[in-house]
């Protein structure tokens, strides 16, 4: 290496020059990428793009609602023993479960607004606690590790007769949990909610009622719609996250499958078949839309929400001026992933834009 | 066989063939050289500046940012210099001082060349007391937590220098560096253990873990300033005894120097600047590393000289690093104490191989 | 103060003559120990399993908890076991290379890479899960690598291979930071856990190829076996003895490096195991070198027992093992800085 044959302080003087050097040469790089994501939210090379799509779901992510509403049940209602194909394969149910495990927020959601009082429940890393908008009605379910560590004892410990959850979540675990209780597994969480929400039905024996339930969410959001008229506001979604990563929410999220049943439409850096697209607080001009909502993802203090928000360049939005920026529940609009929590972002949805 | 060879290996270094402090001690400035090296070095500073307003995730023409500064205005652009750009610049320069000065008088009164804040574990001393300060205590001001950052710092620099100098051969820089890995694992775990059962303290500490100028407002670039100079008095009233350290504590005393008292107010220097760059900024490795080093080859060993040219040298040194961070995934921002590790490591391993033997 | 090398090493050879039977004894004890623990992580858990209930779970018979012992226990005291006893014989390979207590696979570098490597494939997701213990071993070795090319020059000197060590491992903790940072958000927390440790979820699938390596180096292990003793001279009496030993040592460290590796794509990089291992055995058996069997058996004494407390002491939450090893062992590391002292105490 060459640096063997230099001084201390030449090595680190050319170290230095080459770094400003590389920093220089990168500029460009980060300006041409830059301009990718205000048009369409897009990733700076197709490596990065091609990471992301596997990170998401990989290639089942823009057919994981199809493929999901594919699954489910042939049994007629009050038929057991059932047989339900999901996202690992085929599971034999033996009688109408009583003892379930839930090892996501919107398995929590799903069974809870069914009437099911749920055993136990894997809280995520950000909020071991149970939403408030769930503690209600969901009893008092027994915690059984985090999402992404999850207790096996503890499960079998509960000796369940169902367990639900989602290959993206838990795929390697599913094995031993199997072996525990009949277990049904979506593809992922998020803006499959709704298909989602059948397949845990069906395994529960509660098609109808699920489907009612949805019914009621279609009606409201579809009345919703309606009484915004024709000149609906654009509406931008923008969650604050640790690291200072700041999301814009797009079409593929909860959220955004909710403001599209609305008919509420959104800016073309929103309106992408993705997850979300991400912004620097330099760039927070982007986020500018008719309304924003934003939302924190836990502690608001490791987010750059303060730095953002008392920022000039925040205050100079357009929907900031108009007095036309919310604050939201994250674990509603942001963390949830269930019919309830829908239910609830559409009433919220009504006070803010309906005047 | 270990006793034998750790033996062997401190024997070994016995013949300090090419130790560069010595070597280099024969170099010095004269006043003129010095001061127009300096002055090379300021401009440095002034490039290291522009660059940090000037690069961003956002494109902004250099005009654009001049115009900015001078005469205000209130286009976005002009909004994100002065409210975005500008106290995370201010940020960096006074944690790059710090951290370069710290370890500057670190090297001098450890006679070490690889003493410094990140490597000997006191930075994340430091956060730890920051986090304790603000997940324990609901402090959340920096005036607040500065003190415990200054505890943390303290505590953490007088166990791992105490424990390295224990063994044989005083504080070897295998043995400091050991001791401060070991602080840094014993640390590290620790929070780890708090974050995992308390999931609240988790993004809390996300904050204090990796070091990183971001997001950091103008209200905390004022509130940094004052303890910095604190720190910077501190060094600067034992500063004449570095030289005569450098010569040896023998030698040092000699010259009429209370020694004991030079390390400590060194050492209270050190720690008072490391507390302040942490619970400004968060841990930052290498730079007070490299910088010294970079300083002494450029001005001699003479402290009047290395003292200044670090605190210049500092600063470009974690700009230059943080640009790098914010271009590299745009529109994902690198931690600056990533980039300076990366920036940082190759010098340490420049450093390392530059002796015959590791000693000093 | 150095002791005339003829006489040294006779020394040594009268010491390993007199002490070989307490090594051995060590290790009966050091297995029995290991056997006992075995059995309390069998029985401890969310729920209390009887000792007599386990026993008839491990001879194949019917029982309630054949479940949650067989299932969920076994796998994960296998890759426990297995990984530690790894870690421990990596731990000495390496430091009886460096001849330096003080060098571990997990203090150079080598856990780090491999870490790094495992990292950057789960979060970029360029790799299948199962790939990961490949890409995992890949790691480690060029993390060691590089480590190697940058201390070698005119030869390895211990105190410039540390150094070295220690600043690439925390480049490569940078780098990992780096991936964290632009990998999706849900995978990097899936990484972070694995990251500390953990050996929550690991099942036979993890336990298998790190059983099947261990035995394929068999015939490696016995040589190193000898060869350390060789690489414990000093280079002058081994050359005197005939020893090639820039190849005996490069052997050793490529065996280490591996093991490590291996380990770490198992349990994740559970700290400081390949460092505390070796020591303790050794002091145990008051052994000149490193004694082999007994290294294995602290690692995975180590890692068990660690393990157990990380499963129970915040029930339902699991801790990841790598927290245990971690507290017990930089304290460890910083009183072996400490104790240098004693021992050249006396003529010094």
């Amino acid at each position: 290496m060459s640096l063997r044959h230099r001084g201390i302080g030449l090595g680190g003087i050319g170290l230095g020059i080459g770094a400003v050097a590389v920093a220089l040469s990168l500029v460009a790089c980060g300006a041409s990428s830059d301009s990718g994501a205000a048009s369409g939210g897009g990733t700076s090379t197709s490596a990065a793009d091609a990471a992301k799509a596997v990170a998401k779901g990989g290639a089942d992510f823009g057919t994981a609602a199809e493929k999901t509403a594919a699954m489910g049940t042939t049994a007629k209602p009050g038929e057991w023993p059932r047989t339900i194909t999901h996202a690992m394969g085929t599971t034999e149910i033996k009688a109408q479960p009583k003892r379930v495990v839930v090892l996501d927020v919107g398995e929590l959601d799903n069974v809870v607004s069914l009437g099911v009082k749920p055993v136990g429940f894997a809280p995520s890393e950000g909020s071991p606690d149970l939403p408030s908008y769930l503690k209600q009605d969901a009893g008092t379910p027994k915690n059984v590790g985090t999402i992404n560590n999850l207790n096996l004892e503890a499960i079998a410990g509960l000796h369940p007769d169902l367990i639900l959850g989602s290959q993206l979540r838990a795929a390697e675990q599913y094995d031993e949990l199997s072996k525990i209780a009949p277990t049904v597994f979506s593809i992922r969480p998020g803006f499959t909610w709704k298909e989602n929400y059948l397949l845990n039905a069906a395994a529960l024996d509660k098609t109808d009622e699920a489907k009612a339930k949805l019914a009621e969410y279609d009606a409201k959001v579809k009345a919703l719609g309606a009484k915004l008229g024709d000149h609906k506001p654009v509406v931008s979604m923008v969650r604050f996250m640790p690291n200072g990563v700041i999301r814009l929410y797009a079409n593929a999220s909860f959220i955004g499958t909710i403001l599209k049943d609305a008919g509420v439409p959104r800016p073309a850096n929103q309106n992408i078949p993705d997850l979300a697209a991400e912004v620097s607080a330099e760039n927070i001009d982007q986020a500018d839309a008719d309304v924003i909502f934003t939302g924190v993802y836990g502690d608001p203090k490791a987010t750059n929400k303060a730095a953002v928000q008392g920022n000039p360049l925040w205050q100079n939005l357009k929907a900031v001026k108009a007095g036309h920026a919310y604050e939201v529940p994250d674990e509603t609009w942001y963390l949830g992933l269930g019919v309830t929590a829908a239910m609830q972002v559409v009433g919220d949805l009504e006070r803010y834009l309906v005047k | 066989m270990s006793r034998a060879t750790l033996r062997r290996a401190t024997l070994r270094r016995a013949p300090l063939r090419r130790a560069p402090l010595r070597r280099v001690t024969r170099r010095r400035v004269g006043p003129a050289a010095g001061g127009a090296i300096l002055l090379a070095l300021a401009g440095l500073l002034v490039l290291a500046v522009l660059l940090s307003l000037a690069v961003g995730s956002r494109q902004i023409a250099p005009s654009v940012v001049i115009d900015a500064l001078t005469h205000g205005g209130g286009s976005d652009d002009a909004q994100v210099v002065r409210s975005l750009r500008v106290p995370r610049t201010l940020i960096g320069v006074m944690a790059g001082v710090a951290l370069a000065v710290a370890g500057t008088v670190m090297q001098g009164i450890t006679r070490n060349p690889i003493a410094e804040p990140g490597i000997l574990g006191v930075s994340q001393g430091a956060s730890v007391g920051v986090v304790c300060a603000i997940a324990f205590l609901g402090v959340h001001s920096l005036t607040g937590y500065v003190w415990f950052a200054f505890a943390g710092a303290g505590i953490a620099a007088v166990a791992v220098y105490v424990i390295a100098s224990g063994g044989r051969g005083g504080a070897t820089p295998v043995k400091l560096a050991l001791a401060g890995t070991a602080m840094n694992a014993l640390l590290a775990s620790l929070v780890s253990g708090i974050t995992t059962t308390d999931a609240q303290a988790l993004d809390e500490f996300r904050f204090w873990h990796v070091g990183s100028l971001s997001g950091r407002s103008a209200e905390i670039a004022g509130q940094t300033w004052p303890f910095l100079l604190a720190g910077l008095l501190l060094v600067l009233a034992m500063a004449r005894g570095l030289d005569a350290l450098a010569l040896g504590e023998d030698v040092a005393k000699g010259l009429g120097h209370n020694v004991p008292l030079l390390r400590i107010l060194g050492g209270l220097g050190a720690t008072v600047l490391t507390g302040v760059a942490v619970a400004a900024a968060g841990p930052i490795a290498f730079t007070g590393l490299a910088v010294p080093h970079i300083a002494r080859a450029i001005v001699g060993t003479d402290h009047r000289w290395v003292l200044p040219a670090a605190a210049l040298l500092g600063p470009v040194m974690l700009l230059v690093a943080d640009v790098i961070g914010r271009v590299v995934f745009p529109p994902s921002e690198v931690p600056v104490a990533v980039t300076t590790a990366l920036l940082g490591v190759p010098f340490l391993i420049a450093l390392v191989r530059r002796k015959a033997t590791v000693a000093a | 103060m150095t002791r005339p090398v003829g006489f040294a090493v006779l020394r040594v050879g009268r010491a390993s003559f007199l002490l070989h039977r307490r090594a051995a004894l060590v290790a009966v004890l050091l297995g029995a120990a290991l056997a006992l623990a075995a059995v309390a992580y069998l029985c401890v858990g969310e729920s209390f399993v009887g000792p007599a209930e386990v026993v008839r779970v491990l001879w194949g018979q019917p029982s309630p908890d054949a479940f949650v012992v067989g299932t969920l226990r076994m796998p994960r005291l296998a890759v426990g076991l297995l990984a530690g006893a790894a870690f421990g014989l990596a731990g000495s390979f390496v430091q009886t290379v460096a001849r330096n207590p003080l060098a571990s696979p997990d203090v150079i570098g080598v856990t780090q890479g491999a870490g790094a490597a495992t990292v950057a494939a789960m979060t970029f997701g360029v790799a299948a899960y199962d790939t990961l213990p490949y890409i995992s071993i890949v790691g480690g070795l060029a993390a060691a690598a590089l480590v190697y090319v940058f201390a070698w020059r005119r030869g390895l000197h211990a105190s410039r291979f540390v150094l070295i060590g220690i600043g690439i491992s925390v480049a490569l903790g940078s780098l990992t930071q780096l991936f964290l940072t632009k990998g999706d958000f849900l995978v990097a927390q899936q990484a972070k856990v694995w990251l500390t440790g953990s050996l929550n979820g690991r099942g036979y699938d993890h336990a298998a190829p790190l059983a099947s390596i261990l035995l394929v180096l068999t015939p490696a292990l016995l040589w190193a076996a000898r060869a350390q003793r060789s690489v414990s001279f000093d280079d002058d009496t081994a050359t005197a003895l005939g020893v090639r030993l820039g190849r005996v040592r490069l052997g050793l460290i490529v065996l280490g490096v591996v093991l490590a590796s291996v380990a770490t794509a198992a349990a994740g990089p559970v700290d400081f195991v390949a460092l505390l291992a070796p020591q303790i055995a050794r002091r145990l058996s008051r052994t000149a070198q490193i004694p082999l069997l007994g290294s294995a058996l602290t690692g995975a004494l180590i890692v068990t027992v660690a393990d157990l407390l990380a499963r129970k002491l915040f029930s339902p939450i699991e801790l990841p093992v790598g927290v245990f090893t971690a507290v017990v062992g930089a304290p460890y590391l910083m009183w072996l800085i400490v104790r240098t002292r004693s021992r050249s105490g006396g003529p010094a």
